[in-house]
């Protein structure tokens, strides 16, 4: 079945672990404040579902994905390299060649830790505009929000120095923010974290 | 005979929730009357995101001012 698509929705394709989890807040926090809604594989958890299944869906129903292909090392448990934000970059380029007139308009954003560097593990994609965060949170919500910001148009998403600013704050008072409502911000859900700073974003 | 009292007691979900009201509540005890910005808060929420002030804009292409405008066709 057709899912419909929402220009508003962004999907988000990075790793996971521990060790980006900063900057994955952090680009949470900079979709929100430009007014868009983040989508990812969390955001459902139905378990009769398998999970391509969720991410054709997720994927279908989202204008634009944010692509973070910096995690090229094997894991520190598996001692492998993770190859699903790679895939989930091919699924999403397919849905924007082979797709309907909605899914052609998909736009994406493609991020590394270093410029050019991806040319020597996903040479395929040489040519493509490739934006470098160097694992930097800062860096990180400026290329985001001015990818945001030339992408759609809107004149309302507010300058990147303003959004790290209210980040740190944000940063300073989640752990409060949590306690206060029963939760451990270090283990938060990514459910529970979007509604905390979609929440605080609008009574800013 | 003593007087009936009528307590309502609350779930445990409606306790420990995190609704938007609930948040809301949490935020004001931690960043107190101000916003992220260090902005005091009006009572009116603004979408996220948005660079708005709280100062009333004038309509796009309007040049009303003050005075009323005379009706076309009358001299007085």
């Amino acid at each position: 079945m057709p899912v419909s698509e929402n220009k508003d929705w962004v999907f988000i394709n990075c790793p996971f672990d521990d060790d980006y989890q900063e900057l994955f807040r952090a680009i949470l926090f900079t979709i929100y404040s430009c007014g868009f809604v983040p989508r990812c594989a969390f955001q459902e958890d139905d378990g009769s579902n398998t999970r391509i299944e969720k991410l054709y869906s997720i994927i279908e129903s989202c204008k634009y994905g944010i692509h973070d292909i910096s995690r090229t090392k094997p894991d520190s448990i598996n001692h492998l390299p993770r190859f699903n934000m790679p895939f989930e970059l091919g699924l999403f380029l397919g849905a924007k060649r082979y797709g309907n007139q909605k899914q052609i308009t998909k736009i994406c954003l493609i991020l590394d830790t270093e410029p050019y560097r991806y040319q020597k593990f996903l040479s395929d994609i040489a040519g493509q505009d490739i934006k470098a965060h160097k694992d930097n949170v800062d860096i990180a919500i400026k290329k985001i929000r001015d990818w945001l910001r030339v992408s759609s148009g809107n004149t309302s998403i507010p300058g990147d120095v303003v959004i790290k600013k209210r980040y740190q704050k944000f940063k300073k008072v989640l752990p409060n923010l949590s306690k206060k409502l029963g939760l451990d911000h270090k283990s938060i859900t990514y459910i529970d974290l979007t509604l905390l700073i979609s929440e605080t974003l609008k009574t800013t | 005979m003593g007087k009936e009292v009528k307590i309502k007691i609350k779930s445990p979900i409606e306790k420990g929730s995190i609704k938007p009201e609930a948040i809301r509540t949490a935020l004001k005890e931690v960043l107190g009357d101000k916003g992220l910005d260090g902005v005091i808060i009006s009572s009116s929420t603004r979408k996220a995101g948005s660079l708005k002030t709280f100062h009333s804009t004038k309509k796009a292409g309007s040049s009303k001012n003050f005075h009323s405008k005379k009706k076309t066709g009358t001299h007085k």
